[in-house]
């Protein structure tokens, strides 16, 4: 496994879209409670990680996003409610290209559009999304509905414009981007959900993870029930990437310092997990060049890259991990 | 039991030092808080000294920006040559330089305190660390981010532990809420649906994100096609009041169920229908009054209905009286209601009185309630010992020992409220009824009356002739602050040490149960989880002690090891429907939903009135 220290604590890892071995890792100083941030692009190599650039902002950064059309740029979410977007032709330390100011509170989370390739969106604790295009100086929209701070916005795979965003107030919903009302509202969890992601091969499918500590499986055309539920972390989820190679493959990070490998198609979706970070680990991706090459990057202040490397054959069921089951409550307290 | 006391003192002086050193660096070095010093020497000054001038503001942000931008020379300080080529060199210099700089290495570890505390459900311990010169707009953010991440990390709602883990954080930095910018936290749930429903309705957001977006395009409407934005975006946002319309219903649907809580709310109604806001204010306003002056109106008591302050109420309920601004004005019929301001707070501490009082009086004999007795079968032990009990204290309303065994068996039927008044009488009837002191200490502890229980315990203290001469070391006391109760606990926590101490090699169980309780209170499941052990071996068939120690292990998430101190508990009282009801909220985090089912139908049969447990039992929908 190769490491790289970032000195911040990290927030967000993201393969490059064309590159396969650039990687951008948003990070913050003290946990993003307080402190600047910096946004770091490094260059996995055959034995190590290098810096290949770093830019510092005022605040820190909750979450970065690669430009799907332009090789060269980059966007980052920051806690002042500004959006920076970077030309990494630029040498270190310079100033971002631009800085969009229009959030009133923190920025937590930033996608570029996969299909629409000129379009990102955010969301923010201010209970707003945005869309924005890098070359408008303002918004192109906002989207206002959720109730309580919108820590997940994520482009579909598929469609030039749905996404979906998922809510301290514990809704997942699904947006038409020419439409300022939200398509569809899925009371997701019991608990405020701080991720989700599409199926790249599945549009219908959409992941979600939350401070319960489970994983739901949601199929948007059948918003009442989850189709499945992932069990197995102890804390808080905090991020979730379906596989780009694999339709049944996802992984996600959680409060426990652990990374979870999922595979769904097998009875015991859990394939494998990791523990080699020492914090909560808060950023997570697949890199779509490389099948089965991963990153991480976690508060302990190092981003991690290795390779699944085979799986290990499908196993015969004993537990039984996901779907169905009982959902857990919130136990009471005992009384002495 | 020498390593017990160990833990306990130890505990106690430990944590501070982590801090200390770094609480000196601040003082000592009034630089800006997190201005990284990778920048080197030039920026770095300026920003130093820039925090100094906007010590007394608002950060200024603009102000900040332009310096950033203008700084030519930051681009010179990083070599950008080295930086491109040898980025691994850079590295290295930032690493070594990132070592020391004004302790930020002591404030990262104090906020991974703090998110580990939280994460474990452990108080952040008390220390100030002085003034960090953090501005107001550093507080707010701290302030609202934190408060946002411990919901990230806590599943259950104990909004108890909430308050007390963020106080202690805000106090430790200095935080205080009257000078946090924005008084609505980004935490608070409903916040913000005031602004939510009025721009769904009113629809003034989107309106000036339509102008802004029509500004841009008229502007520049070349530049329109070039950024490929479609053409129906362009004119989307008129024909989405439709849609909006449309989508309301569905919507709404959502929102009521959100909003379920507050029933009626007519100011909210005013923006949806076009009525007179003003008007609406005064009827949200008069709604809220009279719910609140609603309940006090239906106190039965004979001399509060006559006092003034229950006229007035009652004019507040009716709307012959309002509130205006910080005055009660009476509309036309209503006579003047009190004299002068004294009477106002004399009324009120007769109130106050009456209702303490009525705690005391207005225990219900189970024993009178004829629906219960005809539901009483034989078989049912826990409930004829407490008719038992009700007849001893109604022949001799005198007997404290009956009266505290009363509210023992209330307790241990999960009656914390019943139990409160028995006990409080037992005390009343006789002052040096100890063992109803901490009983009564327990009660109030699983109330939440954190306060009430902390004087209890100091009380029994005071009362108990082996241990009344200890004196509390510091009585320093700051009225009205949040730290307050803190500073009681952490004193009444020391004078019930210094009660241990004098019995090192036999343990009062007393004193034991009191730290016990403290200790919970404190959230300090470990050394409570001692104190009970160590209570137990003198008194090994105490089944409420075994209980007390299933429940702080069950609070500090090791539900498997409380399940032992709970067979335990019911080997001695097979009925002690306490602990039966808490073994089965052990059985749900351990996932053992069959035993947990059964266990709490258990706990019904011996005591179908206990209808908390249902809830318990209801929480499972699939």
């Amino acid at each position: 496994m190769k490491r790289f220290r970032t000195h911040f604590n990290g927030y967000s890892v993201e393969f490059s879209p064309f590159e396969e071995n650039k990687l951008a890792c948003a990070t913050s100083q003290h946990f993003g409670i307080i402190g600047n941030g910096r946004q770091y692009v490094l260059d996995v190599m055959d034995r190590d990680i290098a810096m290949f650039r770093v830019y510092d902002t005022r605040d820190g950064l909750y979450d970065c996003t690669w430009s799907e059309e332009n090789e060269c740029h980059l966007a980052s979410a920051s806690g002042d409610g500004s959006i920076k977007i970077w030309d990494t032709q630029a040498p270190s330390g310079e100033r971002p290209i631009r800085s969009y100011e229009e959030h009133t509170k923190e920025v937590y989370a930033i996608d570029w559009n996969l299909v629409n390739k000129d379009c990102f969106v955010t969301g923010s604790w201010d209970h707003s999304i945005k869309l924005w295009n890098p070359r408008a100086d303002r918004s192109m929209r906002t989207f206002r509905e959720h109730r309580y701070c919108i820590y997940s916005t994520v482009w579909s795979p598929r469609s030039p414009h749905l996404f979906a965003s998922v809510s301290g107030d514990t809704t997942l919903k699904i947006w038409d981007q020419r439409h300022s009302q939200s398509v569809n509202t899925i009371k997701a969890h019991d608990n405020e959900v701080l991720t989700c992601d599409w199926n790249k091969y599945n549009e219908s499918e959409i992941v979600t993870g939350s401070v319960d500590k489970t994983i739901r499986i949601w199929d948007i055309r059948f918003p009442d029930r989850p189709t499945a539920i992932l069990r197995g972390h102890t804390y808080a989820v905090r991020r979730l990437k379906c596989s780009p190679h694999s339709p049944s493959m996802l992984a996600s990070s959680s409060y426990d310092m652990s990374v979870i490998i999922w595979d769904r198609a097998r009875d015991d979706p859990m394939v494998a997990k990791m523990d080699h970070h020492t914090e909560f680990v808060v950023g997570l991706d697949w890199n779509m060049f490389i099948d089965g090459q991963m990153a991480s990057c976690s508060w302990d202040e190092h981003v991690c890259v290795w390779n699944l490397g085979r799986m290990p054959p499908p196993s015969h069921n004993f537990g039984g991990g996901g779907g169905g089951g009982m959902q857990q409550p919130p136990p009471p307290q005992p009384h002495r | 039991m020498g390593s017990m006391f160990r833990d306990l003192m130890e505990g106690d002086c430990g944590a501070p030092n982590a801090v200390g050193s770094f609480v000196q660096q601040f003082t000592t070095d009034k630089t800006g808080l997190y201005h990284d010093k990778w920048e080197a020497n030039g920026l770095e000054n300026q920003l130093r000294n820039l925090h100094l001038d906007n010590h007394q503001h608002d950060f200024n942000q603009n102000h900040f920006d332009q310096i950033f931008d203008e700084t030519e020379d930051f681009n010179g300080m990083i070599d950008k040559n080295i930086m491109r080529d040898h980025p691994q060199h850079m590295l290295h210099q930032q690493g070594v330089e990132h070592k020391h700089p004004f302790g930020q290495g002591e404030l990262q570890q104090f906020f991974k305190d703090f998110l580990l505390s939280s994460q474990n459900h452990h108080l952040l311990p008390p220390i100030p660390l002085g003034d960090l010169g953090l501005s107001v707009g550093d507080k707010t953010k701290i302030k609202n981010r934190s408060e946002v991440m411990f919901r990230h990390l806590n599943e259950h709602k104990d909004q108890n532990f909430e308050f007390d883990q963020l106080n202690r954080l805000f106090d430790a930095l200095g935080i205080f809420e009257s000078e946090i910018i924005n008084a609505p936290p980004t935490g608070e749930m409903d916040n913000g649906d005031w602004l939510d429903e009025y721009s769904r309705f009113d629809g003034p957001h989107q309106t000036s994100t339509t102008s802004t977006f029509q500004r841009f395009h008229q502007d520049e409407p070349w530049e329109h096609e070039q950024l490929g934005i479609p053409k129906d975006l362009v004119d989307e946002d008129e024909e989405n009041y439709g849609d909006a319309w449309d989508n309301a219903a569905y919507e709404q649907e959502y929102d009521d169920a959100w909003d379920e809580e507050e029933d009626f709310n007519p100011f909210e109604q005013a923006w949806r229908d076009g009525d007179d806001v003003d008007a609406a204010w005064d009827e949200t306003a008069r709604q809220k009054l009279s719910d609140i002056t609603e309940s006090i109106t239906r106190i039965n008591d004979p001399k509060l209905k006559n006092s003034n302050f229950m006229k007035l109420m009652k004019q507040l309920n009716t709307g012959e009286a309002s509130i205006v601004g910080n005055q009660v004005v009476h509309n036309e019929t209503s006579e003047d209601v009190y004299d002068d301001e004294y009477d106002m707070v004399h009324d009120y501490q007769a109130f106050n009185e009456t209702v303490d009082q009525d705690r005391l009086r207005e225990y219900q004999f189970l024993g009178d309630d004829e629906n219960f007795l005809l539901n009483q079968n034989d078989t049912d032990g826990m409930n004829n010992e407490i008719i038992d009990l009700e007849a001893q204290v109604k022949n001799n309303p005198q007997n404290s020992q009956a009266w505290m065994k009363l509210g023992i068996a209330h307790a241990e039927n999960d009656k914390d409220q019943q139990a409160i008044q028995c006990l409080l009488k037992a005390i009343q009837v006789d002052n040096n009824n100890l063992t109803a002191r901490i009983a009564l200490a327990v009660s109030y502890t699983n109330d939440s009356k954190r306060e009430k229980a902390l004087s209890t315990l100091e009380e029994w203290l005071k009362s108990h002739p082996g241990y009344s001469h200890i004196q509390p070391s510091n009585v320093e006391h700051v009225d009205q602050d949040f730290m307050d109760t803190w500073r009681k606990h952490s004193m009444i926590s020391e004078m019930f040490l210094e009660a241990a101490r004098l019995r090192p090699n036999s343990p009062d169980h007393e004193v034991q149960t009191a730290l016990g309780l403290l200790y919970n209170m404190s959230y300090e499941y470990d050394k409570a989880v001692d104190c009970f052990q160590a209570a137990l071996q003198s008194n090994p068939r105490d089944y409420q002690l075994w209980n007390k120690l299933g429940a702080t292990l069950a609070n500090s998430n090791r539900s498997q090891e409380a399940l032992g101190a709970y067979f335990h508990a019911l080997e001695e009282k097979p009925s002690y429907v306490r602990a039966r009801s808490n073994l089965g909220i052990s059985y749900l985090s351990l996932n053992m939903y069959n035993e947990a089912a059964t266990t709490f139908l258990g706990a019904l049969a011996i005591h179908p009135e206990a209808v908390h447990i249902w809830d318990n039992l209801t929480m499972y929908q699939w």
